[in-house]
């Protein structure tokens, strides 16, 4: 793999923050989280996947990539700008459920883009596993129609509730553990 | 067997008795946090499955591969356990502060909990994660040493999910 789609990430990157930035004054927090959260998942499944032929300079533990972390952040940003912008009135959960709906549509594509490029593999245990199964278009294993609304899921209620919980407004008390009575 | 179905009994017990209390004091939604709570441990679950070994279990205990709901109950009561005693003892602290108390309470009573139950052999790691690990141990435990980071890790993503479900409902 030549270098042209690391470069080709990092500068979608800076032109979707540098759009989102027009509407969203508070983009880079929630980048940042964002890049934290995915960071987190992928750290913890690593020895679920296996991010193959990225630049050495891509990885940054084992086979992490932070590369690949920012595709699912830009994928993230995306999809919660268009949810925040055609439904700018509706509820809270109408615009999750509409982001989850837009990330699982797209991440399916990104994880068929990875797979056809030969940067996602799988260890032969994960094979195994998905071997009886289905695969869309030929490529992507039907299972990650659960994988991924699964881990979406997990990350945005991380980017969300962070970013609730550093508003200034009165929106972070509205954040219950056990306590609320 | 007759020690993992007194610790599915106890599971379920705790469970049950921590639902109970909250009933009691006058708790808001109880049952929807439980709900929240349970489903968001189960989705975590569902993500590593492959990762862990549960075994031993009673056959009614599985729920997909060997993803049981008694260990998902389990670690639901340790969540609930933990807020409970964080939102207590520091009620007046900020939420972006008590997310970190959360996290070392969760490690503390994690720990221990999960050295147990690799002792008794219902809790294994699969060879595709055992071969990550160092081989080095907690002090005075049998859980890798990993666990240190690696708890805090996916413990905040399932706080920051629970969390915010409850707060969609709050605002629905």
């Amino acid at each position: 793999m030549q270098w042209e789609f690391e470069v080709g990430v990092i500068l979608l990157t800076l032109l979707i923050l540098a759009v989102l930035r027009k509407s969203n004054d508070k983009i880079y927090r929630r980048f940042g989280l964002a890049v934290l959260a995915v960071l987190l998942f992928e750290y913890f499944t690593h020895p679920l996947w296996i991010n193959a032929n990225l630049q050495p300079w891509a990885y940054i533990y084992l086979d992490v990539s932070w590369i690949i972390t920012l595709c699912w952040v830009d994928l993230i940003l995306v999809s919660m700008a268009i949810g925040e912008h055609m439904l700018p009135k509706a509820k809270e959960w109408k615009k999750f459920i509409f982001t989850m709906v837009l990330i699982t549509i797209s991440g399916l594509y990104l994880e068929w883009l990875f797979l056809r490029l030969g940067i996602r593999e799988y260890p032969e245990v994960i094979q195994e596993y998905l071997a009886a199964s289905f695969r869309i278009g030929n490529v992507v294993p039907i299972v990650e129609l659960l994988y991924i609304p699964t881990f979406m899921a997990l990350i945005i209620g991380f980017v969300k509730y962070w970013e609730l919980a550093l508003g200034s407004g009165s929106k972070n008390k509205k954040l219950v553990g056990g306590k609320e009575k | 067997m007759g020690g993992i179905l007194i610790f599915e009994i106890f599971a379920i017990a705790f469970t049950v008795l921590l639902w109970v209390f909250m009933k009691s004091k006058g708790y808001k939604n109880v049952t929807r946090k439980f709900l929240i709570l349970f489903f968001s441990v189960l989705l975590f679950e569902f993500m590593s499955e492959p990762m862990w070994a549960n075994t031993g279990f009673q056959k009614w205990a599985y729920i997909w591969q060997d993803i049981t709901w008694i260990i998902t109950l389990g670690w639901v009561g340790i969540f609930m356990l933990t807020f409970l005693i964080v939102d207590y003892a520091f009620r007046t602290t900020p939420e972006k502060k008590k997310f970190w108390i959360y996290l070392l309470v969760l490690e503390a009573i994690v720990v221990p909990i999960e050295s147990g139950l690799i002792i008794s052999g219902v809790r294994g790691y699969a060879p595709i994660l055992a071969d990550t690990l160092s081989g080095y141990m907690i002090p005075l435990t049998v859980v890798p040493i990993e666990a240190v980071y690696a708890v805090p890790l996916f413990t905040s993503l399932i706080i920051c999910f629970y969390k915010y479900i409850n707060y969609l409902f709050d605002r629905r």
